[in-house]
């Protein structure tokens, strides 16, 4: 099982803080992306940052089971 | 680890307490201070209120941590302390505070403003513009 969490804007965009899938394992993250900007489209337009297991990592780390897939829009710190 | 998150506005109590607390480090000749207000920003005639902050917490909070760390090799620095604010912080507050101390100015100087650079452009930390009607937009980090 692959649990991903998504933050700020994205909560917005999708309607829903997570999401949690069997399939997802093995993939990457890049895979998994094209899933989402077929349901999301706009998404797209977002430069997003990933994390696994809080470290971030590029789009081409591939997801594991027990993984936690942190997907971060643009920050607005400070 | 020093812990920088915290929720609601950074009362202006804590900055002033913390002036006070180093007034016994008398090695210490220089502070430097940074604090981020909110900014009741116009965005296509409607005013920003609040922002409401979120975060993936414990990135930031490691991510916060590598920063300071960072810097306190790069810099001569006596002490660092840093907060930021979650949840809803209205227009006129502070939500980030940076408080940088060392022997002589030109370390604390230079360490505060790479400190606020690196925060705002590396801590995931996600801020929903709040307007007086209540619709909202996200803020983004230039």
């Amino acid at each position: 099982m692959v649990k991903v969490v998504y933050y700020g804007q994205l909560v917005d965009l999708l309607g829903r803080d997570s999401d949690e899938q069997s399939e997802w394992v093995g993939v990457t993250i890049s895979e998994w992306l094209e899933g989402v900007y077929q349901m999301c489209p706009q998404l797209k337009q977002l430069p997003l940052k990933f994390a696994i297991n809080n470290q971030l990592v590029e789009p081409d780390a591939q997801l594991n089971d027990q993984d936690e897939l942190s997907v971060l829009p643009p920050f607005a710190g400070g | 680890m020093k812990k920088v998150l915290m929720e609601g506005a950074i009362p202006p109590e804590k900055i002033g307490k913390s002036i006070a607390n180093h007034q016994v480090k008398t090695h210490i000749g220089a502070h430097q201070i940074f604090l981020g207000q909110v900014r009741a920003d116009v965005i296509d005639g409607k005013t920003v209120e609040a922002i409401e902050y979120t975060a993936q917490e414990q990135l930031a909070e490691e991510t916060f941590h590598t920063i300071r760390e960072d810097a306190f090799a790069k810099y001569d620095l006596s002490c660092m302390h840093i907060s930021h604010s979650l949840g809803r912080v209205a227009a006129g507050q502070i939500c980030l505070s940076v408080f940088v101390s060392s022997a002589h100015r030109d370390q604390c100087t230079e360490a505060c403003s790479y400190l606020v650079e690196r925060i705002k452009k590396e801590v995931p930390i996600f801020g929903k513009e709040i307007f007086e009607d209540q619709t909202h937009t996200w803020k983004e980090n230039k």
